[in-house]
């Protein structure tokens, strides 16, 4: 192993070189502080160096603290050479950098064993550097494998943002605005608005427990299985003897077919919740059933309402009957399905909005147009979230009767 | 300190072993390399004196207290750190008479050398 020894005495210098010699170590030798550092800072350093304290221009301690200074691939283990009676030096030149000293006279056997623990302490720190360059690596895949992974989810994202409502059915004196936002790229929620027939508008917000994306997978199946397609049949409705009518089903028989045929996953633990509803847009009235989804709220004349009518969520009970309830909607009034990434948006102090939160933004924005009172609730739930971030997706479907 | 002898046998017997066969005169040239360096140094170190330069008292003769103590010369080592630690302390007013004393132990241990290397 290669040793610099640098000391402006000569003698004392070559009893170093000669000894060093003698023990195989191929030794570089420097008769001053600066050649002793320009040779530590070139390519192809020494790992070891034994330096004088006391040399004109720059000292030993002066070398091992610009080495420390330096940040360079390799470690140089340094030995400070200094006479017997200081050991306040040896305190400084530890402190500076210093990894061990050698008295003056120096005793062959205690160089060799001062020099061998060098060594160990070089190897140590080459398997650490090896290390370090392993993990670097791993680290690298592990960028990769996430940049891939990322693309694919905002390509998932992308496909599910197509499954949400893309144009709203133009009803007369009917305003419907709705608002999504995911927590991550790929959402439990999801929601839509279509028309079942000439007079009926099918609406409905589900929420998948969880989210993320096993939520997504079943959120995307959700919306498929509650989607018209090109069957003739499907679960929202059946073809008619009339060629061109259909016989649709009741938003109790939709929570029931869904109930049978989503049972709770025992592994996963996933379920979900949804508010299915179907609008008469002659009558405008509204029967929906809720299966364990937060309360909608009707705002009737300035004053917010909500049904208490919810039930189990789907999959929890086979035998559980959805029980539907009907309201008709009048002029003016307001409502409001949401998913409960609102009420349940938590502060850093884990302190939730609350529906009440949600209900007195809404009662304050009763004036402003419907889209703009949904965002700025959302507004609100992030603001309250700050820097905890939304744990939750958020999703919010609105009707207005003008 | 008198059962100090100028040199140090064992020293000596430790340096003589590290010459071989590429470098055989290594002990002989070492011992004249410290006479011609230490015969320089102390004439530096007189006239450090004389001007009362305090930093090159302390440097010379640490220097010199190094290169003795190694080729095994503890009696003019010691001399050498009391001068060391007069420059230190600013008292250059006893150095002459130390460096008097450091003359005549020179003087030995060039003798002793002589012995060692003929």
């Amino acid at each position: 192993m290669k040793v610099l020894v640098a000391d402006d005495e000569p003698v004392s210098r070559q009893i170093l070189e000669k000894t060093l010699t003698r023990l195989n170590y191929e030794v570089i030798s420097a008769a001053d502080g600066l050649t002793a550092w320009r040779i530590l800072r070139g390519e192809d350093a020494p790992p070891l160096a034994i330096l004088d304290w006391m040399m004109p221009g720059l000292d030993g301690v002066e070398v091992v603290k610009r080495l420390r200074l330096k940040d360079t691939g390799s470690y140089v283990f340094t030995i400070l050479l200094t006479a017997k009676s200081e050991t306040q030096d040896i305190v400084a030149g530890m402190e500076a950098g210093a990894d061990d000293y050698l008295t003056k006279p120096f005793d062959k056997n205690e160089l060799l064993a001062r020099l061998q623990s060098g060594e160990r302490i070089l190897r140590l720190e080459e398997n650490l550097q090896e290390k370090a360059r392993l993990l670097e690596t791993a680290n690298q895949g592990l960028q990769r494998v996430n940049a891939s992974m990322k693309h694919d989810l905002q390509a998932a994202a992308r496909i599910q943002q197509t499954l949400l409502p893309n144009d709203i059915p133009q009803v007369p004196d009917l305003n419907i605005e709705w608002l999504y936002k995911p927590c991550d790229e790929l959402a439990g929620d999801t929601l839509n608005v279509f028309p079942l027939d000439e007079k009926h508008l099918a609406l409905y917000l589900l929420d998948v427990s969880g989210h993320g994306v096993s939520a997504a997978l079943l959120s995307v199946t959700l919306s498929r299985i509650l989607s018209l397609g090109a069957e003739d049949s499907n679960i929202l409705r059946k073809k008619g003897e009339t060629p061109g009518t259909y016989r649709i089903s009741s938003p109790a028989e939709v929570a029931d077919k869904l109930n049978r045929q989503f049972a709770i996953d025992i592994e996963s633990g996933q379920y979900f919740t949804i508010i299915y509803g179907i609008l008469n847009i002659e009558t405008k009235e509204f029967t929906f059933v809720s299966a364990g989804h937060p309360n909608s709220i009707l705002f009737k004349n300035g004053k917010p309402e909500s049904f208490d009518n919810t039930g189990l969520p789907i999959g929890f009970s086979e035998e559980f009957q959805y029980e539907e309830r009907t309201v008709r909607l009048n002029a003016g009034d307001r409502l409001f399905i949401y998913s409960d990434g609102i009420n349940e948006a938590i502060n850093p102090n884990q302190e939730q909005f609350t529906t009440e939160r949600f209900v007195r933004s809404l009662t304050d924005d009763l004036e402003i147009p419907l889209n703009q009172s949904l965002s700025r609730a959302v507004e609100k739930v992030e603001q309250w979230a700050g820097e905890a971030t939304l744990n939750d997706d958020i999703s919010l479907l609105a009707l207005e009767l003008t | 300190m008198s059962e100090q002898t100028p040199l140090d046998p064992e020293v000596i017997e430790a340096l003589r072993e590290l010459a071989d066969e590429e470098d055989p005169d290594f002990l002989k040239d070492l011992l004249l390399e410290y006479i011609t360096s230490t015969h320089c140094s102390l004439e530096d170190l007189s006239q450090a004196i004389n001007s009362e330069d305090e930093v090159t008292v302390v440097k010379t003769a640490h220097t010199l207290k190094g290169a003795s103590g190694n080729i095994g010369a503890p009696r003019i080592a010691t001399l050498f750190r009391q001068l060391e630690e007069l420059g230190k302390k600013d008292e250059l007013s006893e150095a002459a008479a130390l460096m008097s004393s450091i003359a005549d132990e020179f003087q030995i241990v060039k003798s002793e050398i002589a012995k060692e290397v003929s």
